[in-house]
């Protein structure tokens, strides 16, 4: 109806300032993606009286119209358009619906027998893969899991073998079925039913009627009837109620790229066997498959028709890993950097680029694929790292240090990628924007000296003989490219790109003396760096008091009362960073409160009650600098500042965090702070002559008493297993036998005995710190900590001959009696990340055969539950919700217009493969508008808005441009890009050796070698920026995210269904679920009260 | 602390569970200054009493059961036997004097309705330990389900590395059977994890509840340990049942976790190799179920915020010699 009126609607004056009212309140709906900003816009632009107002309304019409499917809608709103005026819009009509060229002719067809859920069960393959992608997935599911090499043989493995079984069972069933496509059993009676029966590994148990049951009898059929979810439960019931059975059982279609008949001329076959069976049987077609799939399409074709088969076979792992950069257009390649570095190209390759596909043949052949992990990692780089790397005479230089003189093996030998430490490298320098070159922290020569005088031996022979020479970066970087080819341990790689990141953002930079000591420590202590990231103004001094405290208590030989210092010392760097994170302590009195802290704690050496007064007055001295009234009660106040900083009107979520946290802490049976500094102050009473407080010591005991020793209920097997006699249960044990009356009656009234007595307590107070620490990393619902009384208390600070003090905390195993039933061991620089390891496997998924994904689901919670929202205007979240919101609707409108899509595109090339440009491009042109949008990541729409809305010149991106700049100008700190990095960011362990939360805004990065899905994860940093514009769109308090995130993370990480461990886009569908499922369940409630759904909700 | 009383008293130590409406809050001091709440809601205990060689006990009556928390004794609150709902006391001390309980026109007496029947939840290994017996696994654990009291409701969980909830708990038998039959196969073994958070949703269902494990017995997987998890049964009072496939001494590690978080929760631990002894372990749990006492009561004030020891003791010469099996004791609940 509204269309009608839309085309015919006249210009009414009377209704002028009626028009302007309907379009500001559609405007201000669409800004909260409210639904009912469509109908709103009918309204107005059936109101509007001017050609102007007509514009801007019909386009914006247009582009919603696209965005639910309803092209028919779209054309008419773009006529109206173009009849009142509008421009740039020429080709509109000609872009709807217009499949792009070679897009539906790519693909053929293949049959694979049985119903596709079997199928896809057996394959292990998501049920959500469109059916473009069924193949892809299962190429790259053959390729890592359907073959083994044992001696020397290829062998296929059980999964490959399963498939094939099912596929045979399947060709049976198939011939069951005959022309009807079903399986038909009309009694139970009847001689179909021992003939079905026979086929699914099955027979009936008593008489057909309601006692018949069905009963194993081929073990081996039967379990792929099961796996393959045949439906087994109503065929029993069928017979038990003696009525017919019906399944349909046909063949399911799936696209093949390029055809069947091309894949059979890669795999050398005849026609006589099915598709399925060639695919099934071939590893290298397999890969090959993956890797043109994966890649920008007419590249692929381009390659497909020049290079020859035998050279596509063979270099299949290379085009798989590295092929999705690769882009030809206009038959020429498209290569990083200038005009010079692309003649650069053309000479390292020994092809031109001008010739395309023989140029990237030329690449993957020249050495086993190092020059195709250097063309993709420079492909990968914006800014001015590419102007440096891309530098002519640089990229000879570092293209041969990669390269090496062996190039065996090469980069993509393994199954996966093991050029991790080139991405990082080329992905984290820090460049000096007066020069253009990178940073060396230091002095050239301090590197030059760690390679040349290694104390731990060599780290390259070459090197070591060469660094003595060096002198400029460029020889650091150099050296750096060299390392960054070994699969191995890359300690120089991850010592320079740690301490980059020290650097990077600081005031000024270290003194040289600062950063060879750094270097000098790194192999000791690199874990604990990440807490001198946490701030950019740290003295020099206070870095070496640091790494002081650590050698002083690295030096104390009692293992017991190391465990006992590192676990205080710990505890008490990870709270101030805490509080330094979140605001509490300033930036010149963090650095002052962390030096002071390293002096307290390097003091340590005699007994335990020097322990106990350090770590005393550190807690003293941490309130202060977080600005505690002196006096103020200890433990209520770390708890009150460690549960947040919050704002006008927040103190009812504080009191819920704070009460979360108190409950927590309870459960671990730990005592508080204000309890053990009473005691303390007590004993200091008696040691003056006071008498001795028998109630308070025996509230201390009954609290510790209740713990149970881990081991008490052992068998001797799992004790052994354990080996649980160590120092971590010695010691609850001591603290459970703690009889602080029978002490002072030893102390016979000594003063100096008595005061010694205050060290019994310094283990509870570690425990009670290192427990506050625990408890603000929690994630809501954490299991461990809410199960396992001892887990804060059994944390190994020493491990095996006090090994482990310094590095980052792991679980101690996995499974029982391994994991010793949940404890972590390691210091607490990494805690976050190891609870959410611990923690993953208690997700459940809620997609039929899917499992948690293991790297990946840690780091996203990490990413949700490190940040917290305190102190955020509404107006924050709207900013980050405009900037999705527009940057979709520009994806959408450059469908529309030429002029915009150029420059759509150009912005997301910096951080989107051109595969996957190519994707959205054509998914666009083909009218799938929705399928072209889940192709781009909430960060990568929120950098397109953003790029388009600081170009003060475009006027794209009404009508939420206009909004994000009134913001923007109106408080230009609170909307800097800094602090949005800084609200929205997500903690980066590896690329950014820090917790702090920042948007680094690079490319996705692939399943690393070495690091699986981690890097991945730290690269994807779009879950709290979805999840920010969702709470804009429900107008929740800001505050309010600090228990939806976590609780939303976790939900999304329980629906992810992913194929394969690049599958990101699982990722993005379960998150955009959440969301919807949130969207709904407030929609249903704003129904039930009947209030309007833009009203407020809490 | 078991062994002790055993001697002294001449009386099996029973557990009890919190579960359930009607909640007795008190307040009482935390370890610190800080003040927490503890909850006790009706504690439920389910009864097993057996002769010296096993056979069930049954058609016995309240005033023969006496409860005891940390050594005072308790009033019962109602009394059922098998599936029959459990009644009030006092509504069948009123109506009945004779050994036979509950009778059809009592069905006013009744308590809640939520005691009628048993909420069964099966916990089905499906990680690669299961591989080569998963389809015979499956027939056995289906003709259980098919054999259950119809006032039985089931929910069949699945795990391997994860928990899979295959059929949220149901009354329909078919259901549960699809949900078991869409059950996939492979990878790690997290069985304490995921028996922890069957217990978890298993917590949260009114009434009478048991787990019942079907594994093979190693665990791969898990960062939590079986007695934490076994702590967490007796503290809700779900009593764990375990069939492994594995015989008894072929893996000592497994088989001795399962026997502590069977007994401390007043569950059976079966150790049956092939698919005919798994079967007869789920007839003897079928039975278990359709023999077992349900009892419940308001615990006393009790100022113990820590672990309350119960004791359970048969009152009579005629029943006195009998075994009663049952859960150790609890934890009452820190709210917030």
């Amino acid at each position: 109806m509204w269309l009608v009126g839309l085309l015919q609607a006249a210009p009414a004056p009377q209704v002028v300032e009626g028009a302007q009212e309907l379009l500001a309140h559609a405007e201000s709906l669409d800004r909260y993606n409210d639904p009912g900003a469509f109908s709103a816009y009918q309204a107005a632009l059936d109101a509007a009286p001017i050609d102007e107002q007509k514009q801007r309304i019909a386009r914006r019409l247009a582009v919603l119209a696209l965005e639910s499917g309803d092209s028919s809608t779209a054309r008419s709103a773009i006529e109206v358009y173009r009849q009142s005026g509008g421009s740039g819009w020429g080709q509109a009509m000609e872009r709807i619906g217009t499949v792009a060229a070679g897009e539906a002719g790519d693909f053929g067809i293949a049959e694979i027998p049985g119903i596709p859920d079997g199928f896809l069960r057996m394959a292990a393959l998501s049920t959500a893969l469109e059916p473009r992608e069924l193949l892809p997935a299962l190429a790259r599911n053959l390729a890592t899991h359907g073959f083994r090499v044992s001696l020397n043989v290829l062998q296929e493995t059980e999964y490959l073998k399963l498939i094939k079984q099912y596929l045979s069972q399947a060709r049976e069933l198939r011939q069951f079925a005959g022309d009807n496509e079903t399986l038909d059993v009309p009694t139970c009676e009847s001689e179909e039913t021992a003939q079905l029966l026979k086929t699914l590994g099955y027979r009936l148990r008593n008489e057909c009627g309601p006692n018949a049951v069905l009963e194993t009898v081929n073990p081996s059929r039967a379990f792929l009837s099961i796996d393959s979810a045949f439906p087994l439960t109503d065929l029993e019931d069928a017979y038990r109620r003696d009525v017919a059975f019906h399944q349909p059982y046909g063949v399911t279609e799936v696209p093949v790229l390029f055809g069947p008949d091309y894949w059979r001329e890669v795999a050398g076959e005849g026609d006589d066997r099915d598709f399925i069976d060639v695919f099934l049987s071939d590893p290298a077609l397999a890969r090959l498959y993956s890797a043109m799939s994966k890649m920008h399409r007419p590249t692929a074709i381009a390659l497909r028709d020049t290079a020859s088969i035998e050279t596509l076979r063979n270099y299949a792992p290379v085009f798989d890993f590295f092929g999705r950069s690769f882009e030809i257009q206009d038959g020429r390649a498209i290569t990083p950097g200038g005009a010079a570095a692309r003649a650069k190209w053309g000479e390292l390759a020994g092809v031109s680029a001008d010739q395309g596909a023989a140029f990237f043949e030329a690449i993957v052949q020249q050495d086993d694929g190092w020059m195709a992990a250097y063309f993709d990692a420079l492909s990968r780089v914006s800014g001015p790292a590419a102007i440096y790397l891309t530098d002519p005479a640089r990229m000879q230089r570092f293209y041969n240090a990669l390269r090496g003189l062996i190039t065996s093996p090469g980069p993509a030998r393994p199954i996966f990628r093991a050029t991790a430490d080139l991405l990082l490298l080329t992905a984290r320098l820090d460049f000096d924007s007066s020069t253009g070159r990178p940073r060396i922290p230091g002095t050239v020569a301090a590197w030059g000296r760690l390679f040349a005088t290694h104390p731990h031996g060599k780290y390259d022979g070459k090197l070591t003989r060469s660094a003595r020479d060096w002198t400029d970066p460029d020889d650091v970087i150099e050296a750096l490219f060299g390392l960054s080819r070994k699969m191995v341990e890359n300690e120089p790689l991850k010592m320079f790109l740690a301490i980059t990141n020290l650097e990077r953002g600081r005031d000024r930079p270290f003194e040289p003396a600062t950063v060879e000591r750094l270097m000098n420590d790194y192999p000791r202590f690199g874990a604990q760096f990440s807490y001198l990231a946490e701030s950019t103004s740290l003295r020099d001094e206070t870095v070496i008091a640091f790494l002081d405290s650590m050698t002083a208590i690295g030096g104390i030989n009692n293992i017991r009362r190391r465990a006992d210092i590192v676990g205080s010392q710990q505890a008490l760097v990870s709270l101030w960073q805490i509080l330094v994170r979140e605001g509490h302590i300033e930036p010149q009195e963090a650095d002052q409160a962390l030096y002071d802290i390293s002096v307290n704690l390097s003091t340590v050496r005699r007994n335990d009650d020097q322990l106990f007064q350090a770590t005393r007055t550190s807690v003293q001295r941490l309130l202060e600098a977080a600005g505690a009234s002196v006096g103020s009660e200890p433990h209520d106040t770390l708890v009150g500042l460690l549960a947040g900083r919050p704002g006008a009107g927040e103190a009812t979520h504080h009191e819920e965090m704070i009460t979360r946290f108190n409950t927590l802490f309870a459960q671990q049976k730990l005592v508080s702070i204000k309890t053990l500094f009473d005691l303390a102050d007590h004993l200091e009473r008696v040691s003056r002559g006071e008498s001795f407080n028998v109630a308070m010591a025996n509230r201390l005991a009954e609290t510790i008493s209740d713990v149970r020793l881990p081991q008490s209920e052992l068998s001797t097997e799992e004790a052994n297993a354990i080996g649980m006699d160590n120092g971590v249960d010695r010691r609850i044990r001591r603290q459970r036998e703690l009889n602080l009356r029978r002490l002072v009656d030893r102390a016979d009234g000594d003063p100096a005995e008595l005061l010694e007595i205050r060290g019994a307590i310094a283990p509870i107070l570690r425990d009670s710190l290192v427990g506050l620490v625990y408890v603000y990393y929690s994630p809501p619902g954490a299991e461990l900590i809410r199960s396992n009384p001892l887990f804060v208390r059994s944390h190994d600070f020493a491990g095996a001959e006090g090994r482990y003090s310094w590095v980052k905390p792991r679980s101690r195993g996995v499974g029982w009696p391994a994991s010793a039933g949940g404890r972590l061991i390691g210091s607490l620089a990494g805690l976050p990340y190891s609870l959410n390891h611990a923690e993953q496997n208690f997700l459940v998924p809620t997609m039929r055969q899917a499992l948690i994904w293991q790297d990946l689901a840690p780091q996203v919670l990490l990413g949700a539950t490190v940040p917290r929202w305190w102190n955020i205007s509404r107006e924050e979240l709207h900013y980050v919700g405009l900037h999705l919101r527009m940057g979709r609707a520009l994806v959408i409108e450059s469908k529309l217009d030429p002029a915009l899509e150029a420059i759509v595109v150009e912005i997301l090339h910096r951080r989107v493969s051109p595969a996957r440009l190519w994707s959205v491009r054509t998914e666009l042109a083909a009218g799938r508008v929705d399928k072209a949008l889940e192709n781009l990541t909430p960060a990568e729409y929120f950098d397109l808005a953003d790029a388009m809305a600081r170009d003060e010149t475009s006027e794209y991106g009404v009508p939420f441009v206009g909004e994000i700049r009134r913001l923007r100008a109106d408080d230009p700190t609170r909307f800097s890009p800094e602090r949005i990095s800084a609200t929205f960011g997500v903690p980066h362990p590896e690329l950014s050796s820090s917790l702090r939360p920042e948007l680094l805004r690079l490319p996705l990065f692939p399943t690393m070698m070495g690091y699986s899905s981690r890097v991945l994860a730290e690269s994807w940093e779009s879950t709290n920026l979805y999840w920010a514009a969702l709470a804009d769109e429900a107008h929740l308090e800001p505050a309010d995210l600090n228990l939806r995130v976590p609780e939303w993370t976790q939900q999304s990480i329980e629906h992810i269904f992913a194929t394969h461990l690049d599958d990101w886009p699982a990722l993005m569908r379960s998150i955009r679920v959440v969301g919807d499922r949130y969207r709904e369940t407030r929609r249903a409630a704003a129904s039930d009260q009947e209030i309007r759904p833009n009203e407020q909700s809490r | 602390m078991r062994r002790k009383h055993d001697r002294i008293l001449g009386r099996v130590l029973i557990v009890a569970m919190a579960a359930a409406s009607l909640a007795v809050i008190g307040i009482v001091r935390g370890q610190d200054e800080s003040v927490f709440r503890t909850q006790v809601d009706l504690v439920v205990l389910n009864v097993t009493v057996t002769d010296r060689r096993g056979r069930y006990i049954e058609n016995l009556r309240p005033d023969q059961f006496r409860i005891f928390e940390d050594g005072v004794p308790q009033e019962l609150s109602s009394f059922g036997e098998g599936n029959v709902t459990p009644v009030r006391i006092a509504e069948l001390q009123s109506s009945t004097t004779t050994s036979e309980v509950a009778p059809e026109s009592q069905v006013a007496d009744i308590i809640d309705e939520s005691f009628a029947g048993t909420n069964v939840f099966i916990l089905f290994d499906t990680s690669n330990f299961m591989y080569r017996t998963f389809v015979y696994a499956e027939d056995a654990i289906a003709d259980f389900i098919r054999g259950l009291d119809q006032a039985d409701s089931v929910a069949m969980y699945g795990f391997s590395r994860n928990l899979t909830r295959h059929a949220e708990l149901t009354t329909s038998r078919l259901d549960a059977l699809r949900g078991l039959r869409s059950s996939v196969a492979g990878d790690q073994a997290a069985l304490y994890n995921s028996l922890l958070l069957t217990l978890r949703d298993a917590a949260e269902v009114p009434g009478r509840k048991v787990v019942i494990v079907f594994s093979n017995g190693p665990d791969t997987a898990s960062t939590v340990g079986p007695d934490d998890v076994g702590s967490i049964a007796e503290d809700e009072g779900i009593p764990i049942y375990v069939i492994s496939t594995k015989d008894l001494n072929r893996d000592a590690v497994s088989s001795n976790a399962f026997r502590r978080i069977t007994s401390r929760t007043g569950g059976r631990a079966f150790f049956a190799k092939t698919w005919q002894r798994q079967s007869e372990a789920f007839v003897s749990i079928k039975n278990e179920l359709a023999s077992s006492y349900t009892i419940t009561y308001y615990p006393q004030n009790n100022p113990n915020t820590s672990w309350r020891n119960i004791e359970v003791e048969l009152v009579g010469d005629d029943v006195r010699r009998y075994r009663i099996r049952t859960r150790n004791g609890y934890r009452p609940k820190l709210s917030d």
